[in-house]
């Protein structure tokens, strides 16, 4: 079957399996393929992971932490006739645009875009007789944001017994708990004495700490604030650090989505913005911190305060 | 060699149709004392193609072509068999585990392969013998006062068995007891060896059981199983080695559903989410549902347990909901929780949902913490 398959596709996918084999250890990882589907090319990304040395396993739905899935969308532009291939494994998702130069020969036409990782990636590419090279510009990667940040997943509550007693007790002036940006519940940091995520944080330190300053009243990032975020991510942030993110609003407030609204809507800002440089979700801890008056030294009135959190040696 | 392994059943006997069963060794005793020579069999002895036992991915079809049809099903039959006992024990979850293999090159080599596959184990290619998975496999032709005895072998890591087989007039049955080595227990392991009986025979008769570490210990239960030309299905209509397989799985996991939750009260109810299954029968669980199901896994620590909800079943069975807390079990040892860290609850028999209901179907998940002592 994997002979069906035309030279131009082969290239395609040989460029996004060789990226998935940096991104993600073969030898460590086990790669769930959907067996349900007589497709050629499922068949060729097979025979490469395999190569490269990946576990394969047979899943007869969408089982699994690395569950591959890939798509080829054709579209033409006037005369130019153009391919993006995407390929995702688990969170990752690897995509590149072509442009089909002949019936066997293409050429890239974008970067790899990745997203749901910060995996350091060589692209090391030659001319072939069905490949061509247009811009060495496009041999390398760019981290974006998941294409699939729409997808929300269902709430996940949280139940504790404190806040349990505390909505127990009667009506507070605020809410003692929000929804964060992936849908998670969180406690008003105001109120509480330690993060919703502590648990996460017990087993690391806190290596790095800056605080992102929003205008009055505004979720609004702003030039200043993007540069910031690069740098963060760009010179601290470590391969396996988590980062803990407060969005804050203290103080009296004209919006009608209130301090809540306020905080949580400035720590989905930055998680946005972080997620759009390639840091997977499940590394952002947001939370938030929000009342009608000031925390004091706790937290700030207007802003975000990023933590930067790696395992104790 | 041990006393069961010796014991090889063959023999013709009308009269005793159907299984019996019997604790230790006394009828295998019988069964082999019964050896008698074998009339013609009226036996389906249809083959297989190459396609049907090679591997997806690394097979050797040459040889594979190099043996007969018929032989290629009977290595397709032994290995069902073994791979179909492997994924019921506990360290081989099929879900969660990667086993290391190298290309095979003998016939039984790819039939192996190609269940393991079906199997839905993960399958690692290593140059050499590389990892704690490794899989193994051996044939060895005996000359026995039975006849000609092929001893089969598969070894996963630790985990050893092995197996008899021998043909008879067309057809191959299993000549002694399936022995496993590097398990602490055979309990819930049930051999799929009704597979054997579907290519009939004329009174034929094997014998069937489980010995660990070839030792016949007190609960050994040995029986044998006759096999009558009336047994025989037509080849289209026998069980595929996928239906063996899934069967084997969903036995093993219905069992494991019945251990009794730990007591609550030890645990606080930490968080709770509800997965949305677009449909009472898919096993699919979309995006969102895996999303949530990893940010809830983040958190997720030894001590902890996760308890899966999902009987909605208006009748109060739970069969179809069964499946959605296995699918979602699944996915939770796909992150690494351990299998005995989930539970299914048992079925809350709500009745709010009309049999012909295909709305989506809610799955609770929650994660409970030990309390600190």
């Amino acid at each position: 079957l994997i002979d069906q398959i035309p030279a131009t596709d082969r290239v395609m996918a040989e460029d996004l399996a060789a990226v998935a084999a940096q991104i993600f250890d073969p030898v460590g990882t086990t790669l769930q393929i959907n067996a349900a589907i007589e497709d050629p090319l499922r068949d060729f990304f097979i025979t490469k992971f395999s190569e490269y040395g990946f576990g394969i396993q047979y899943v007869s739905a969408d089982q699994g932490s690395n569950f591959v899935s890939y798509a080829r969308q054709a579209s033409t532009e006037g005369n130019r006739r153009n391919i993006r291939f995407s390929l995702t494994i688990g969170a990752v998702v690897m995509a590149r645009d072509y442009l089909l130069v002949s019936n066997n020969r293409v050429a890239p036409a974008s970067r790899f875009n990745l997203s749901g990782t910060r995996a350091t990636v060589t692209v090391d590419e030659k001319a072939s007789a069905n490949k061509r090279i247009d811009d060495a510009a496009f041999s390398a990667v760019t981290y974006i944001a998941s294409l699939d940040l729409d997808t929300q997943a269902p709430v996940i509550s949280l139940v504790t017994q404190d806040l349990v007693s505390q909505i127990a007790s009667g009506p507070a002036v605020t809410t003692l708990q929000g929804v964060n940006s992936s849908n998670v519940e969180v406690n008003n940091l105001f109120y509480s004495q330690s993060s919703t995520f502590s648990s996460l944080l017990d087993s690391r330190d806190r290596v790095d700490r800056q605080i992102i300053v929003f205008g009055n009243d505004s979720m609004i990032l702003g030039n200043t604030n993007k540069l910031l975020i690069d740098q963060f991510v760009a010179n601290r942030l470590g391969k396996d650090d988590l980062i803990s993110l407060v969005g804050c609003s203290n103080g009296p407030t004209a919006l009608a989505v209130g301090n809540e609204g306020l905080a949580l809507g400035r720590a989905q800002r930055v998680t946005e913005a972080l997620l759009a440089r390639g840091v997977a979700r499940e590394r952002i801890l947001d939370e938030g911190c929000w009342a009608p008056v000031s925390a004091g030294e706790k937290f700030p009135s207007r802003g975000v305060v990023l933590e930067l959190w790696r395992e104790q040696s | 060699m041990s006393f069961f392994k010796s014991a090889r059943c063959k023999h013709n006997n009308r009269d005793n149709a159907g299984i019996k069963q019997t604790r230790t060794v006394g009828l295998c005793l019988g069964a082999a004392m019964i050896l008698a020579s074998c009339a013609s069999p009226q036996v389906e002895t249809g083959g297989i193609s190459v396609e049907a036992v090679a591997p997806r991915i690394g097979g050797n079809t040459a040889i594979l072509q190099s043996i007969t049809a018929q032989e290629r099903a009977h290595l397709q039959l032994i290995a069902t068999n073994f791979v179909a006992t492997l994924v019921q024990i506990p360290a081989m979850q099929s879900g969660s585990a990667t086993l290391q293999i190298n290309n095979p090159a003998t016939a039984f080599g790819n039939a192996v392969v190609r269940a393991l596959e079906e199997a839905g184990f993960g399958l690692q290619r290593v140059s050499a013998d590389q990892g704690q998975n490794y899989v193994s496999y051996s044939k060895r032709l005996s000359e026995t006062e039975s006849g000609l005895v092929t001893d089969y072998t598969l070894a996963v890591g630790r985990v050893v068995l092995s197996r008899e087989f021998s043909v008879e007039a067309g057809a191959i049955y299993p000549s002694s007891l399936m022995n496993i080595d590097g398990v602490r227990s055979t309990d819930n392991i049930a051999l799929a060896d009704e597979i054997f009986s579907e290519q009939g025979g004329d009174g034929n008769a094997f014998i069937s059981g489980i010995q660990l570490a070839g030792s016949a210990g007190p609960d050994l239960i040995v029986r044998t199983v006759d096999v009558n030309s009336f047994d025989a299905v037509p080849l289209e209509k026998r069980s595929t080695q996928e239906s063996v397989f899934e069967k084997a799985r969903l036995r093993h996991r219905a069992q494991n559903a019945k251990r009794s939750l730990p007591d609550l009260q030890l645990f606080d109810k930490y968080r709770r989410t509800v997965l949305i299954f677009d449909n009472n029968s898919t096993q699919v669980m979309g995006r969102s549902n895996k999303l949530a199901v990893r940010l809830m896994i983040r958190e997720f620590s030894d001590d902890d347990i996760l308890v899966i909800k999902a009987c909605q079943d208006a009748d109060g069975s739970n069969d179809a909901s069964l499946n959605r807390a296995i699918r979602v079990e699944q996915e939770l040892a796909g992150f690494g929780v351990p299998n005995s860290s989930s539970y299914i609850a048992p079925c809350s028999r709500s009745g709010y949902r009309h049999t012909s209901d295909d709305s989506p179907s809610p799955v609770e998940l929650i994660h409970y913490r030990a309390k600190k002592s």
